[in-house]
């Protein structure tokens, strides 16, 4: 079994510890010099025993710091005490140079292909390490990474760090069955295996050593189910945004959508994939928060599972969505016919109302002047042109808008407005775009006028 | 792909249906997307024999209907002579993600134990069948014997 050494709990040391912290937040910190200390840097990693090296993984940048050149080390013997200056004879096995937007190197011996099938990490420059270093990388006791450049005038960084490898042969069972075991029972309990730089490597190769452990967990395996209630109704997939639909099935928001986009096709309404009702704003889809959550957590849990580690999983707030269409085509009808079952949508989850306005209120919002700055004559008239307006207290600085206006924008801000001949009024941008375009005629009712015409129009007219 | 653990459940649950006219289902451990299986229809003239026939679901399945093929022949009139059938709830227009593999098996063997001259792939032995119908269960009882697969014992 392959086994990622950079964990504390591994009794793996190393004096940065963050690159090894079991706590994400400040193993994600990872390593940062001091920013007087300039290239090279070295990191000493010592292993909890012998091991033979499959693969290490250096992430090589942290925010905006960069090392952009890195060497590695290996000793092959026990150097006893912790000693960060205890260089011993480390013998080199690999240097890389990296351009500036490679995140970081992926040191590969020849072990590494047949035997762990990590994958390099996308962005990540490979390295093989040469062939005839292969015997040189059984029975490692420490891993020296020296920092040999930066990138510009950046200080020494190592984002996050992984070492790959088999316990060696001549590693004495005992302490070979502890490490063995100590990383089995880190990837039960641990939730996130590793940080965004690190990748799990398949964990089924049989090592004689941990037959037993395989065998254990393969059979949890089997007896592990996921929940009736957590698997879509139509493609079986555990679900990452439930949707109770109206005939009481619950299916996945994109098995909904896929749905629909598949009944567009043949000019059919979206509807109820079970009942083929059409949803309508009484009859529509919701989503199911509690299940949603419900299946949050359960696969937080079982996050080690192997069949749970491709599982779809929703990222931020559903307002940044914008194909939930099924779901705000019930929430638009819930905005003109105010049904009180459609209060049943979780306010958290509710997409954007989309901003449906009647045309009265659409007036008020764009009132500027208020009544009480107006004449007496031009109250009377402008209330009777706006017979739905409610008593209420209008912004003031802008005409309102009238049916007489022959203005595209609707008189958006405080612009002076120009009356044309035939009483139509426009305000000066879309005055000046009209002439732009050289069409000198309303855009109302198609009357021309000459450029002499249009007679600015004052506040209190 | 979409299809996989859908269809793995609906294997588990026609496996231990255990249809009687719906025998001896295979699937490929490497495709789940082909299934082969055995149809053991009831009504003369086919219950003489049984047919073998081929379900393949499309990668985007359970959007996309399944299709249904023989591959043993049949005298049939909603059967033509390369396998094809015409089943309604399989068809691209009325194909319902809900609908399961199980009730379209079920609606394949009710349509090979009586079949639909109204709406037939060969019109010859719709009008046989329809016109005719002694002489087309002789016909087919002989096509039957000759060409169908063996019934299974039990």
């Amino acid at each position: 079994m392959a086994v990622n050494f950079c964990h504390e709990r591994l009794g793996t040391r190393i004096f940065v510890e963050n690159l090894i912290s079991e706590d994400l937040v400040s193993k994600n910190r990872g390593f940062l010099a001091d920013s007087f200390v300039r290239p090279p840097v070295d990191i000493i990693v010592q292993f909890p025993c012998p091991i033979k090296i499959c693969c290490v993984f250096v992430n090589t940048k942290v925010g905006s710091q960069q090392s952009t050149g890195c060497e590695i080390f290996i000793q092959s013997e026990e150097s006893g005490g912790y000693d960060a200056f205890n260089y011993g004879t480390f013998i080199h096995v690999g240097k890389h140079y990296l351009d500036g937007d490679k995140k970081g190197i992926f040191f590969a011996s020849a072990l590494h292909s047949p035997s762990c099938k990590s994958t390099p990490i996308e962005n990540f420059d490979r390295q093989e390490i040469s062939a005839r270093m292969t015997k040189t990388l059984s029975s490692v006791w420490s891993l020296r990474i020296r920092i040999t450049k930066t990138y510009g005038s950046s200080v020494p960084a190592i984002g996050g760090l992984a070492v790959w490898g088999y316990v060696d042969h001549c590693c004495p069972a005992p302490l070979a069955r502890t490490v063995l075991h100590k990383w089995h029972s880190l990837n039960q309990s641990t939730t996130i295996q590793s940080s965004s730089t690190l990748k799990v490597i398949d964990e089924r190769k049989i090592n004689p050593n941990t037959e037993a452990i395989q065998i254990a967990s393969a059979a949890r395996d089997d007896d592990f189910e996921i929940p009736e209630e957590f698997l879509d109704g139509l493609t079986c997939d555990i679900m990452a945004m439930p949707v109770r639909l109206p005939s009481g099935n619950v299916v996945d928001e994109r098995t909904l959508e896929r749905f629909a986009k598949q009944e567009a096709c043949w000019g059919r309404p979206p509807s109820d994939p079970f009942t083929a009702q059409p949803i309508t704003a009484s009859h529509r889809p919701v989503y199911d928060t509690a299940l949603k959550a419900r299946i949050d957590s359960f696969l937080l849990k079982e996050s080690h599972r192997p069949c749970l580690k491709n599982v779809p999983r929703t990222t931020g707030p559903i307002q940044t969505r914008s194909s939930d269409t099924l779901l705000r085509l019930g929430d638009e009808s819930k905005a003109t016919d105010k049904q009180p079952s459609t209060s049943a949508y979780p306010p958290a989850a509710a997409p954007p109302q989309p901003t449906v306005i009647d045309p009265s209120r659409r007036w008020l919002s764009s009132v500027a002047t208020s009544l009480q700055n107006l004449t007496g004559r031009r109250t009377t008239t402008v209330r009777s042109k706006a017979p739905n307006s409610s008593p209420v207290t209008r912004p003031s600085g802008v005409l309102p808008r009238s049916n007489t206006s022959a203005c595209l924008c609707g008189f958006q801000d405080a612009r002076p407005v120009y009356s044309l001949p035939c009483k139509h009024r426009i305000c000066r941008s879309c005055l000046l775009n009209l002439k732009a375009n050289d069409v000198l005629s309303c855009r109302e009712c198609q009357l021309p006028f000459g450029l002499h015409e249009p007679v600015l129009q004052h506040h209190h007219l | 792909m979409a299809a996989t653990r859908r269809l793995h459940k609906e294997l588990e649950d026609i496996k231990k249906s255990g249809l009687k006219s719906f025998r001896d289902i295979q699937v490929d451990e490497q495709n789940i997307l082909t299934w082969h299986g055995l149809i053991v229809p009831e009504n003369a003239p086919y219950n003489k024999g049984a047919f073998r026939i081929e379900i393949n679901f499309p990668a985007e399945y359970p959007f996309k209907p399944p299709k249904i093929a023989f591959k043993t022949k049949i005298y049939h009139p909603n059967i033509d002579e390369k396998g094809q059938v015409c089943l309604p709830i399989i068809s691209a227009e009325n194909w319902k993600p809900a609908t399961k593999t199980d009730q379209v098996i079920q609606a394949l063997v009710a349509l090979v134990n009586d079949p639909e001259p109204e709406h037939p792939l060969r019109a010859d032995l719709a009008e046989e069948y329809s016109k005719d119908k002694k002489k087309f269960m002789k016909n087919a009882e002989e096509f039957t014997k000759k060409n169908s697969e063996k019934r299974p014992s039990d």
